[in-house]
């Protein structure tokens, strides 16, 4: 017989308490595993759609809400290139729209000398060209993402309605990015023409010279600040870290799971608060047969541990499964992969433990400390 | 021969009651003695035995055991572990393990291999008559065999001292004999025992007894 031994018997004792408890750790571990992994999906999935294209900073429109709602010159990108530091400067148009049944994807507008083509891997067919799809009736030719394609099973040589014109699919593509994976790419002046914005991108994407120092890169963004006030320049990770609808997205996750959390301590507390209770006179014979206080409580603490611990193991395989149900739904497919890595399952253990500790402490410590004597002699 | 037990100037009171619950008891037992604490209800009895085994804190005197004087709770819970042996009116056996396992309780901490635990609880489940009982729950046992049981655990870390309260309380007159019968073998053998009983047979049976009234001690034989 060991202390965790009596532990486990203790909670098999009272299966149907014990598994209530238990479903509220596993709900609150799998809700924090699920919210914070599709948050962190999120962020990764905006990370990637600028990194793989190896832009270093984006160039909006100074207080726009989002990147798409912004509004550029592309005319400025000229001037841009001149900045010292910079190797590369490119228009960007993007927008959210309907292609198909698929009802959020991203579709970019990039000049055809453009790099951030490079960041696309062809499958099938070639980028599309000034031209492509006249003879077939089209506006204008776009490159599919893998996945997109598969979706609204269209290939090369297919018509497709974007922005409510046939276009004429050149190319699949896939990338890193889940996003571009499930977008479409076309030329600036297509995207311009059937979107009323000639003359005008979403963002300009500046790429450095390698060869540039940290301070070099400074004074580079810093002069791009100081020369064009109209327009907002921000390094890509920090832009990820503004985007207002990130920044919603994970205090939404951070609530939700920090009630879950909260409430399942509160559980574990009143099971053991019950627990503690009803088994006065077992831990007071504890007390009585020469156990020192520690040893009761870390007994009573193992029971918290056992509830909290397979709880946890529990609640981090269910929130796992949910994110990946939640990022395939028809609704959201395309923009979030969940991101659950080695930091994310360590910090849901720890938080399990952390309310197995939290709740059981103070019932347990209150155990302890009660007098034997008045428990023992009886009525 | 030394003292099992020396207690001097012995005092607790409790908050309601207008005189103490100990008054000033003084008490010296001789090692291998088997010593009948009588007296009436709410005298106390309990309160006295409890302040011998460190189990409630009290407003003045002190309590040697054994040669030992511990000050400090923890030290109290290590006298207790190793030395003495605590027996009660109810049983107190935790339902969820198994008899034996109730009797290995004592010797998590100070028996470190979970074998030798195990073995140990048998053999002392086995001296008080229970060597066929060791896997069934208490919840299956009758009101003897279960104090039987409690007994088994007192003894498991061979104590030199036992202190019960009331061990017969709750049993008839064959199980108490029973019981009884245990101790004063356990007696023989050498081991100290203190008896808190209301039962003149009880108290007859050992070798010597002090009463208790209004918290005052004194000796009958
Ligand atoms: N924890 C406590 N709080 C308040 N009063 C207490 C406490 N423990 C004992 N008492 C009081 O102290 C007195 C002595 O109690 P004790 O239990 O020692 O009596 P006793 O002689 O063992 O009685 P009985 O034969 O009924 O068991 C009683 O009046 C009792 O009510
Ligand atoms: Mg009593």
């Amino acid at each position: 017989m060991t202390l965790s031994g009596i532990a486990f018997r203790n909670l098999a004792h009272r299966p149907w308490r014990t598994g209530l408890t238990f479903l509220g750790v596993v709900l609150a571990i799998a809700a924090y595993v699920a919210l914070v992994g599709l948050v962190r999906g999120i962020e990764g999935t905006l990370l990637a759609n600028f990194e793989t294209r190896g832009a270093d900073v984006i160039m909006t429109e100074a207080g726009a809400a989002d990147m798409l709602s912004s509004v550029v010159p592309v005319a400025v990108t000229d001037d841009v290139r001149r900045v010292e530091g910079v190797a590369e400067a490119s228009p960007e148009l993007g927008r959210m729209t309907t292609i198909g049944e698929v009802t959020t994807s991203f579709v970019y507008g990039w000049p055809p000398e453009g790099w951030s083509w490079e960041a696309l891997e062809l499958t099938e067919g070639r980028f599309p060209v000034a031209g492509d799809g006249a003879a077939e009736g089209a506006v204008g030719g776009v490159t599919l993402g893998v996945r997109l394609a598969e979706r609204i099973s269209a290939g090369p040589g297919d018509l497709v309605t974007i922005f409510s014109a046939p276009f004429i699919v050149t190319g699949l593509h896939t990338t890193d990015s889940v996003l571009n994976r499930n977008g479409a790419a076309m030329l600036l002046s297509d995207m311009q023409a059937q979107t009323y914005r000639d003359g005008f991108s979403t963002s300009i994407v500046v790429r450095f010279a390698d060869t540039l120092s940290s301070t070099e890169r400074d004074a580079a963004i810093a002069t791009l600040s100081s020369q064009f006030p109209g327009l907002a320049v921000d390094e890509t990770e920090a832009m990820v870290d503004d985007y207002v609808n990130v920044r919603i997205a994970r205090i939404l996750s951070w609530v939700v799971s920090t009630v879950a959390v909260v409430s399942a301590a509160l559980a574990v507390m009143n099971t053991m608060a019950m627990a503690v209770n009803e088994r006065r006179g077992e831990i007071a014979i504890m007390g009585a047969v020469g156990w020192p206080r520690g040893r009761i409580i870390r007994c009573l603490l193992l029971e918290g541990a056992w509830l909290t611990g397979a709880g946890s193991a529990i609640g981090i395989a269910l929130g796992v499964a949910a994110a990946w149900l939640v990022a395939r739904s028809p609704n959201v497919e395309g923009f979030v992969e969940p991101e659950i890595g080695v930091s994310l399952v360590c910090g849901a253990v720890a938080l399990g433990l952390g309310i197995g500790v939290v709740g059981t402490l103070v019932p347990a410590v209150r155990a302890a400390l009660q007098d034997p004597a008045s428990v023992l002699r009886g009525k | 021969m030394s003292l099992a037990i020396h207690a001097s100037g012995l005092v607790k009171r409790f908050a309601g009651m207008d005189h103490p619950a100990l008054d000033h008891v003084d008490l010296d037992m001789t090692e291998g003695e088997m010593l009948a604490i009588t007296g009436p209800s709410g005298s106390g009895k309990s309160t006295a035995l409890y302040a011998m085994a460190g189990l409630i804190t009290l407003d003045a005197g002190q309590v040697t055991l054994l040669g030992e004087a511990p000050k400090t709770r923890a030290a109290w819970a290590d006298v207790r572990a190793r030395r003495i042996g605590l027996v009660f009116q109810e049983d107190w056996l935790l339902p969820t393990l198994t008899a034996c396992q109730n009797v290995e309780l004592p010797m998590i901490g100070v028996e470190t291999s979970p074998t030798k635990r195990k073995e140990r609880a048998e053999a002392a489940l086995a001296s008080v008559g229970m060597a066929g009982h060791a896997g069934r729950a208490p919840a299956g046992l009758s009101g003897g065999e279960r104090q039987r049981v409690a007994l088994a655990r007192a003894l498991a870390n061979r104590p030199d001292l036992i202190l019960a309260d009331e061990p017969t309380g709750e049993l008839d007159r064959a199980n108490s004999d029973r019981v009884i019968g245990l101790l004063k073998d356990l007696n023989r053998a050498g081991t100290s025992i203190v008896i808190v009983t209301h039962d003149p047979h009880v108290a007859e049976a050992c070798s010597r007894e002090v009463r208790i009234t209004d918290g005052r001690l004194e000796a009958v034989r």
